[in-house]
């Protein structure tokens, strides 16, 4: 007897063995009871959750010799050949490889005989989305009307793309994903019949792992028992399967290092990115795996700040719990750390986050070079310029106000600070600076700010007096730079942190400090910019800076160099 | 040649080692792994040792069956790719395969279909093996081989035993290189970065030949000035010819672009790919900046997705270089 | 390798390997056909991997060895061949010549170690049975083969032995079912295998019009050997299992009509001219003393005939594919009679030939 894998071995075989699919079973097994057997059935579900075997299992229900029974027997020969898939009367049709016209009068000329040996003729139809659309047309009068010995069952992972027309001729059954309780314990089960020794934390890892597919479960646990390799039929492994291992076998990266990963992007610390990225490779771990979990990782934290948001809402206890749900199967601890590293985040830079993350595993996973995508999408993380959430931005501006008590008349209404929790930030910060005090404000704080390094370091300062503002404390000190030459100084990680120094001195408390490319704002500006890129390249750095410092205090802009040496 | 000649992926071998000596093989495999690291020559390997009638659960490489398995010509052992002149694997071929799973082995012991690159198989051939790929036929083996699972469905995947291939280290690669190919250990070294731990590429006469080719890609594109637009409009021509080689270009502007950014970030050259270049990336990146660097990665990745969308080429390639030189 | 052979031998061998050689290119090798000359034994060989075919030629082996070469080619060199006498030789580097009279050859091969090897079968464990027995069983059954490749188990027929001597062969297309039995002394089969419809069309091919003389069988785990005088036809056989058929043969149909077969064959290609194409529909309707047969095309018009049957059970009307009956009409041998059992309107009908307890076929009926 050749070596059957898990996922057929322990394929259920009755109803009730069908793992978290109670809704569809039940009333499948009372239809059948009670005689009201539906002439075409469409099961939809992700992959492996029990689709086809319940298609199995119920045309062994129509068909065992002691039925049609919700209880078939297993042991007649209708029963039998189901389970082998042989029998004369169920045909098990793929719609991949019969999806055209042909094929599907083939089955329309077929149904017209009776059954060779049975009560019923059974068409399961698996994959049945890919049958084109002039063949679900030609089979549309069959599976309104079929004769009475035919039954359809059809099985899709997509069933959006069915035509109405069939969705409505079905009687349909949605299966779910599997809780990941429901699968540890079947997993569990399994495990100690094919003496595998796994712990708990494992069990919880694997059905994470599974992400509600029971077939993906035990696929992977298929993997980890080659890995353990127990030494005879019946006898126990003498390994034990704990979390540590299971991750070493499924070439998972610790949970770890996805916190690891998420500090040092937000820390802007793409140094640390790349270093842990080297680490994870070397350690011979999946890395698309890896960057698919970021893009969990990054959603769990957006989750997370969007569910404190809720909290805070006047007797909004409701978001929350709904948010959390979210959450899925997290442990309380992790949730814990979640809400740690988003604490100082806006929503909107955890936006930035997720999507930046989501657009870059989409490279990772097409890329012939996956561990340079995941670099370079990290970096990219690391550098995006983080926004702080408008709620303290307001609180801020509010004691900047004081502190700098410069009269009343720009106090921001009070009135504005219930909006601070509608999850809607994008929107909300940009019409902060709307207000045309405000912007005169920014613009007075940032002169002074401006001033300030220049009296610190003059080069500095002059690079920052070419640029503007984007966005200013209490939030982060966002700066857009529309000339390259600009950007490449200020980026520089020296400069930008003598530059956060400076700002947290001004400002008195620790300021983000981000320098983003924008647009040309003036077109001379922008000539300006191209003339002294263009010109500066031949003249050392210091000659860069006494002509800029000159067009600074005299105005005016480059119109041609010459060279002294010629 | 038995197992112990493989070089690396002790883990995997060792998984499979067992799982033939207990008979517990799965019936399909999913070998992940970047390009050339050796997932073809497990399988093959996989292949003799089930057919090697010298061996017991391994191979020796010189019998009838192991000289068949290698010459593609053993009557249970199949390799299933795109056929000539096709992007694609296609649902006849996947028929087709399922078909002679369907005779019993002609050796008497299983059938064997490595299908590589799995990713290849269009949409409709991925959807036509999922029944096959659940429950073949007795004595069957199916191995996919891909480098990641972005081309795969999700249940195509979730059918098969997953095995991931790292790639190997490069100190490895350069042993290899050295000793079995009489490489002198500094080449060896380059070409061990280059081929960023895939020994098939590195033992590649196209590596050689990209390692001679990017060095006059940097230097070209070195000597660019935003003044010289018939400088950098020439290098777009140039490039432009073939559609293999605009993107080859691409794709190494991509790892050069890369290394730029990892030396921007950590002002080392610890991992760098294009290691010979190393002067050349840190004058790029004390040039740039990361933004900017970033800024152009992304655009080198944009241009040669237009290009494979079949656009222009040289309009894409001028754009990009305008992008480069700071033009735009 | 190198050998002389009459032109006229080694042509009529290498006919057999033309039908069989691999038109789908998968394998390079299976466009050859292997030359393998030992013992002053000529063999050549050719496979698709689904059937493979052997002959043996008459000739001088001056040196021993083997070779493959392109099979289309050979024969063709082969057949336009000047004179009687053929001379081969394998050359440098895997090549053929190919000498006949002032003509030369020379053509690529392959290294014959590349061919994929059949095994080798004891000649004591091939079992010796008349060639027109086994031809026409497979012609009689072969015909009810599903053509519906994801049935696979269906798509061969199932041969299998009942002890004492006496092997069945059964195929169904889950519509219809023909079985057939004969004494033909034991094959060595423990258990049922399927053989390919590929691999048996080839057999009819090699015992076309034999009415005399012996083949041998023999079967291995994975293949079945049939020999016939000096060509020997391998076929791999099907995996999987074939289903329990037993229970589709009727045992309780009491209506039984007989009708004279040649002239039921007739009435049934006139009626079904206006049966629609695809589903060849026909009613048969049972009376007292009648039969009649009807067709009734809403697009062409309609056909009846009857026939004069003695029959007195009731009356009864069966709707069936007139296909399904003519296949079978049409390999049963001219005259004599063929005897129809009815249940009902919806159970399988059971058709025999009278006088041949060995041969039955069972029809679903169909709904018109």
């Amino acid at each position: 007897m050749s070596y059957l894998v898990l996922a057929r071995k322990w394929r259920p075989q009755r109803f009730e063995d069908i793992v978290g699919q109670s809704h569809i079973t039940r009333v499948l097994r009372n239809a059948i009871s009670a005689g009201r057997i539906a002439h075409a059935y469409l099961f939809t579900g992700v992959r492996g959750v029990g689709k086809t075997t319940a298609a199995r299992i119920l045309a062994k229900a129509l068909n065992c010799e002691t039925g049609p029974t919700a209880d078939p027997c297993d042991q007649c020969g209708q029963c039998v050949e189901i389970m082998g898939g042989s029998s004369i009367d169920v045909y098990e049709i793929d719609g991949a490889s019969n999806r055209g016209i042909d094929e599907v009068r083939q089955i329309i000329e077929n149904v017209r005989y009776q059954p060779a040996k049975s009560r019923f003729k059974i068409y399961i139809i698996d994959e049945v989305h890919q049958v084109t659309k002039d063949a679900f047309n030609a089979l549309l009068k069959t599976l309104e009307e079929p004769p009475p010995f035919v039954k359809f069952i059809l099985a899709t992972t997509e069933p959006h793309r069915l035509p109405e027309t069939i969705l409505s001729r079905c009687q349909r059954f949605d299966f779910r994903r599997i809780p990941a309780r429901e699968i540890i314990q079947r997993l569990s089960e399994i495990a100690e019949k094919e003496g595998l020794r796994i712990t708990e934390g494992a069990l919880l890892l694997l059905a994470r792992e599974a992400e509600g597919s029971m077939r993906d479960g035990q696929s992977l646990l298929e993997q980890i028992l080659s890995y353990a390799a127990p030494s005879a039929e019946g006898e126990k492994t003498k390994v034990l399967i704990d979390e540590i291992l299971l991750q070493d076998i499924l070439g998972i990266a610790e949970r770890k290092t996805l916190y690891d990963l998420s500090a040092a992007v937000i820390r802007g610390d793409a140094r640390r990115c790349v270093e842990i990225v080297g680490d994870v490779m070397t350690q011979g771990r999946d890395l698309p795996r890896l960057s698919r979990d970021l893009v969990e990782h990054f959603r769990n934290l957006l989750v997370v700040r969007l569910a404190q948001d809720g909290k805070r809402e006047p007797g909004g206890s409701k978001p929350q719990s709904s948010l959390f749900g979210l959450l899925l199967d997290l442990p309380d601890q992790e949730i814990e750390d979640l809400r740690r590293q988003v604490a100082e985040l806006s929503v909107d830079t955890l936006m930035d986050f997720f999507c930046f993350m989501a657009e870059g595993d989409e490279g990772v996973s097409h890329s012939p070079y996956p561990r340079f995508a995941l670099e370079t999408a990290l970096v990219r993380l690391a550098t995006v310029p983080k926004a702080v959430p408008i709620s303290h931005i307001l609180d801020r501006l509010e004691k900047m106000e004081r502190k700098l008590s410069r009269g009343a008349s720009s106090t921001p209404p009070p009135q504005r600070r219930e909006d601070d929790v509608a999850i809607e930030g994008p929107e909300r910060e940009a019409s902060l600076p709307d207000s045309i005090g405000e912007e005169n404000d920014r613009e007075e704080v940032w002169k002074k700010f401006v001033a300030f390094v220049m009296r610190e370091k003059k080069v500095l300062g002059s690079h920052l007096a070419q640029v503007r503002p984007l966005e200013m404390p209490p939030g982060p000190l966002k700066i857009g730079v529309g000339e390259r030459y600009h950007l490449s100084y200020l980026q520089d990680a020296e400069n930008l942190s003598s530059l956060r120094e400076f700002a947290r001195r001004f400002f008195s408390r620790e300021v983000v400090v981000g320098v983003t490319p924008v647009g040309s704002r003036k077109p001379e500006v922008q000539e300006e910019a191209n003339e002294i890129g263009n010109a500066s390249r031949p003249i050392n750095d210091a000659g860069k800076d006494i002509v800029k410092e000159t067009l600074r205090i005299f105005g005016g802009s480059v119109k041609g160099i010459k060279n002294e040496s010629r | 040649m038995p197992f112990s000649d493989i070089v690396g992926h002790a883990k995997q071998l060792e998984s499979l080692r067992w799982a033939l000596e207990k008979e517990r093989l799965h019936h399909a495999y999913l070998f992940l792994g970047p390009e050339g690291v050796g997932k073809k020559a497990v399988a093959r390997s996989l292949a003799m040792a089930i057919q090697c009638r010298e061996q017991d659960y391994d191979f020796c490489g010189g019998c009838a069956d192991c000289v068949r398995i290698q010459s593609g010509n053993h009557p249970d052992v199949r390799f299933v790719g795109p056929l000539v002149g096709k992007k694609e694997i296609t649902i006849q071929q996947v028929r087709e395969l399922e078909r002679e799973l369907n005779y019993r082995a002609f050796t008497g012991r299983k059938k064997i279909v490595v299908v590589d690159p799995a990713s290849l198989m269009n949409y409709p051939a991925q959807n036509a093996i999922l029944k096959t790929l659940e429950e073949p036929p007795k004595n069957s083996l199916l191995i996919l081989i891909s480098t990641n699972t972005g081309g795969l469905l999700p249940t195509l995947a979730s059918r098969c035993l997953r095995l991931s291939f790292a790639p190997l280290p490069p100190e490895i690669v350069a042993n290899f290189l050295v000793t079995q190919k009489k490489a002198a250990p500094e080449e060896a070294e380059i070409l061990a970065a280059v081929s960023m731990g895939s020994l098939g590429k590195a033992i590649s006469q196209e590596m050689g030949e990209l390692v001679q080719k990017r060095k006059v890609w940097a230097e070209r594109i070195h000597s660019l000035t935003p003044q010289d637009c018939r400088g950098w409009m020439k290098l777009a021509e140039d490039l432009a010819g073939e559609r293999e080689e605009s993107l080859k270009f691409l794709e190494w502007v991509e790892t050069w672009y890369r290394d730029i950014l990892i030396y921007c970030v950590t002002g080392n050259s610890r991992g760098l790919s294009n290691l010979e270049l190393e002067e050349n990336i840190k004058q790029q990146a004390d040039k740039n900046g990361r933004e900017r660097v970033l800024f152009l990665l992304s655009q080198a990745v944009l241009t040669a997705a237009t290009i494979r969308r079949n656009v222009n080429r040289r309009m894409a390639l001028e754009n990009f270089f305008a992008h480069m030189v700071g033009v735009h | 390798m190198e050998l002389k052979a009459k032109r006229g031998d080694f042509l009529a061998t290498l006919y057999w390997t033309q039908g069989i050689v691999e038109r789908r290119n998968t394998m390079p090798i299976l466009a050859n056909v292997l030359i393998e000359s030992y013992k002053g034994n000529i063999r050549l060989t050719a496979t698709d991997l689904e059937v493979g075919v052997r002959g043996t030629v008459d000739g001088e082996v001056s040196q021993e060895g083997a070779i493959t070469a392109n099979a289309k080619k050979l024969y063709e060199i082969v057949r336009e061949a000047p004179e009687e006498t053929l001379q081969l030789k394998r050359l440098e580097n895997d090549w053929v010549e190919v000498k006949s009279g002032k003509s030369v050859f020379k053509i690529v091969g392959m290294d014959a170690r590349e061919f994929p090897q059949f095994p080798n079968f004891d000649k004591e464990s091939l079992s010796t049975i008349p060639a027109n027995i086994v031809r026409e069983m497979v012609e009689r059954t072969m015909f009810s083969v599903s053509t519906d490749e994801t049935r696979h188990s269906l798509n061969g027929v199932f041969i299998e032995e009942l002890g004492s001597g006496s092997v069945r062969m059964v195929a169904t297309d889950g519509h219809r079912l023909a079985l057939m039995e004969r004494q033909i002394g034991s094959l060595g089969l423990e258990k049922g295998v399927i053989l390919p419809r590929k691999g048996l069309a080839e057999v009819r091919k090699l015992l076309e019009g034999s009415e005399n003389g012996l083949v041998s069988i023999g079967f291995k785990e994975n293949m079945g050997l049939i020999v016939k005088d000096h060509v020997e036809l391998f076929m791999r056989l099907i995996e999987g299992e074939f289903p329990d058929y037993t229970k589709v043969i009727p045992n309780d149909n009491q209506h039984v009509v007989k009708v004279e077969k040649d002239n039921f064959l007739h009435a049934l290609r006139r009626v079904s001219i206006l049966s629609s194409e695809r589903y060849k529909g026909i009613k048969m309707e049972l009376n007292e003393g009648r039969l009649s047969l009807s067709t009734n095309n809403p697009d062409l018009g309609e056909a009846v005939e009857d026939i004069d049957i003695e029959y007195q059970g009731k009356s009864l009307t069966v709707g069936f594919n007139a296909r399904y009956l003519l296949d079978v009409l049409g390999v049963l041998e001219a005259g004599g009679e063929v005897e129809i059992s009815f249940k009902d309107a919806l159970s399988p009908s059971l058709l025999k030939k009278a006088g041949d307890e060995g041969y039955l076929y069972v029809i679903m009926p169909m709904r018109l």
